[in-house]
């Protein structure tokens, strides 16, 4: 049998994954059969209309959720074949993710929710600070560092979301509509953020999203209908 | 960290934190209360019931509590004496010796048992010598045992009032007195009644003669059949049978062995005892399992998040655990300092019995006092602790088994 295993630099591949849910009304496919490679540095933007199955592949290739046929590969190594505290130990190195609601644990400062990842990375307390502090200077977030999620703006949030996905240098960040709850203004400041993160750390970005600006920034657009990769995916800048 | 969120999150809702951190505190304070009062009182009865005649402590001879006799007497005395005076818990030894017999005056004959003591330490380890009780008619004190008696002064007895009764005699009166001495000789003697006592609740009838006649009566010697010993507190009953050593074939018996009777009645009121601390842990189970079932459910999609963001199931039970152990621990440390004040309040003084007040061996128990021991402020609140943590293992390892990709779809 031929070895199925992405090369290196394939950050992410979809080998004919299916997630299929059985309802009282019937199967519904939400994923149906897609292969698809995203290699190092891209940024990706999955897109489509509602329920044509841009966050249940992101759940996939997330190992938040499992495919009910083909497999995911997340740099080479197969998550069906992984226990639940392995998907846990690569959720935690491997990848970042930033999620429509922002979802910062509110009892947590600006800078505690930055340092989570790191500190479940047991990264010393001295370089968590550091590199936390950097990030949130970065995104223009140094003066909120003591702040709880509940004093910021969506805008604000949203960048910490981002601060907490990438500060750990993750191979992967995963973003589910990142700019769905913010205004225009915020939106572009975020995007303008991500890109930056993007080609300053090489950081590979994969997005599901609505929004036309976040699609026509992006290096690839990989459009989705009705679970199945659309004909129509284009390569762009 | 995961401390830190944990004592976070407990803040978040803190009327309901508060709650049922009341509710643990009260439920620690009435244990640790009612322990401190359950073994104050026991304490204070098992060292009544001591003082009253058996002591803290015994030495007698290998199966001579079983089956008394005037031939098992002590293999070696004075040094049993000198082990037991040179332990720093000891605060009095005195030696007995005693035979069965028939006490007669009159045309009256009753059994009963004739114990030799020693005027002077006796009192030094039991309460026998306070209490006597005077004669009504005529009036009449009477007298404990003199430390000395002349060569030609007849033999002084002090007879249980019971015994008296029983003979109709009054003080001043002979009392005749036959029993067989330690070399099989029949004995028989002339006592003069100088004083009665109440020497408390038991079957048999007893009379009280100066240890030193005694054993010249009864053939022994210098013999002895048993060393009355009393210690400075009852926790240093078991402590002093730890550190002397005595002679192959004496034994040295605590007051549980030498009154089993009180010691099992005692234990069987403090497993009584135990039901309301049963009670009281369940409550505290099933109180903080409600207030960490709602805490989990309330926190899904944020579980979902920590997991997502490679926090791994292990580490969300210790989360959800630890915040069951800081609701639980500072609201047990709180319930046993207002328990433990509470009891060092009341002390010795504890809570008066008025009317309930009931007399024992002579003595009258009119209060209920109050201590705080290792047990009562310590061990059982440590275990309610425990309970309260393991009371949130349910909602802990519901938290850890979520499904992230579900978790995170869930609103609030």
């Amino acid at each position: 049998m031929a070895d199925q295993t992405p090369p290196k630099e394939i950050v992410v591949a979809l080998k004919g994954a299916h997630r299929h849910y059985t309802t009282p009304a019937g199967v519904v496919r939400a994923l149906d059969g897609v292969d698809l490679e995203i290699r190092q540095g891209e940024f990706a933007v999955l897109a489509g209309p509602s329920g044509s199955g841009k966050s249940t592949m992101l759940n996939l290739i997330g190992a938040l959720d499992q495919p009910t046929g083909g497999e995911v590969y997340i740099d080479g190594v197969a998550l069906s074949s992984q226990s639940k505290q392995a998907l846990a130990a690569l959720r935690r190195d491997r990848i970042g993710f930033v999620f429509q609601s922002y979802n910062l644990i509110p009892v947590l400062t600006v800078l505690e929710n930055v340092e989570y990842v790191m500190l479940l990375q047991g990264v010393p307390e001295a370089t968590r600070h550091q590199r936390a502090k950097a990030i949130l200077a970065e995104l223009g977030l140094e003066g909120m560092l003591n702040r709880r999620p509940v004093e910021l703006s969506g805008g604000q949030q949203q960048r910490v979301a981002v601060a907490r996905a990438v500060v750990s240098k993750p191979a992967l960040v995963l973003a589910d509509e990142p700019t769905a709850n913010l205004d225009s203004q915020t939106s572009a400041a975020l995007m303008d953020a991500m890109m930056a993160l993007n080609q300053t750390h090489a950081t590979t970005f994969i997005c599901s999203t609505h929004d036309p600006d976040l699609m026509a920034r992006a290096s690839r657009l990989i459009k989705l209908r009705d679970g199945k990769l659309d004909d129509r995916e284009e390569a762009q800048g | 960290m995961l401390t830190k969120i944990s004592w976070r999150n407990l803040r978040r809702r803190p009327l309901r934190s508060l709650l049922t951190g009341m509710m643990i505190v009260g439920g620690t304070i009435m244990v640790v209360f009612s322990l401190g009062v359950q073994h104050g009182s026991y304490g204070m009865i098992t060292d009544l019931a001591c003082k009253s005649g058996l002591g803290h402590l015994q030495v007698q001879r290998e199966g001579f509590l079983d089956k008394p006799t005037i031939f098992k007497t002590l293999k070696d005395a004075p040094a049993a004496i000198a082990a037991l005076e040179a332990d720093p818990a000891v605060v009095g030894v005195s030696g007995r010796v005693e035979v069965g017999g028939l006490f007669a005056h009159g045309e009256r004959t009753v059994g009963g048992l004739l114990m030799g003591v020693d005027p002077v330490k006796e009192g030094t380890v039991t309460t026998l010598p306070k209490r006597l009780v005077p004669q009504l008619d005529p009036p009449n004190e009477g007298a404990w045992l003199p430390a000395t008696r002349g060569e030609d002064d007849p033999l002084p007895v002090v007879l249980d009032e019971t015994l008296a009764n029983k003979l109709k005699a009054k003080i001043g009166d002979e009392i005749s007195f036959m029993s067989y001495g330690a070399d099989g000789s029949i004995i028989a003697e002339l006592f003069v009644l100088i004083g009665l006592m109440d020497a408390g609740d038991g079957d048999t009838p007893l009379a009280f003669t100066r240890l030193q006649d005694a054993q010249a009566l009864l053939v022994l010697g210098d013999r002895l059949h048993r060393l009355v010993v009393a210690v400075k507190a009852l926790k240093d009953v078991k402590r002093v049978q730890r550190r002397v050593s005595l002679a192959e074939g004496d034994v040295l018996l605590g007051w549980d062995e030498v009154m089993p009777g009180l010691a099992k009645s005692i234990e069987s009121d403090r497993a009584g005892g135990y039901i309301f601390l049963i009670i009281v842990l369940l409550v505290v189970l099933l109180g903080v399992a409600n207030t960490m079932l709602m805490s989990v459910f309330e926190r899904t999609r944020e579980f979902g998040v920590l997991l997502a963001l490679g926090t791994s199931p292990r580490q969300i039970v210790a989360m959800t655990l630890i915040e069951a152990g800081w609701l639980s621990a500072l609201s047990v440390l709180v319930g046993a300092i207002i328990g433990g004040a509470l009891n060092a309040w009341l002390g010795e003084g504890g809570i008066p019995l008025g009317e309930y007040s009931m007399d024992f061996g002579g003595m009258t128990i009119d209060r209920m006092p109050a201590i705080n021991d290792t047990l009562g402020l310590v061990v059982i609140p440590a275990v309610i602790m425990i309970f309260g943590v393991l009371a949130a293992l349910m909602p802990a390892l519901r938290a850890a088994k979520l499904d992230p990709s579900k978790a995170l779809r869930i609103d609030g």
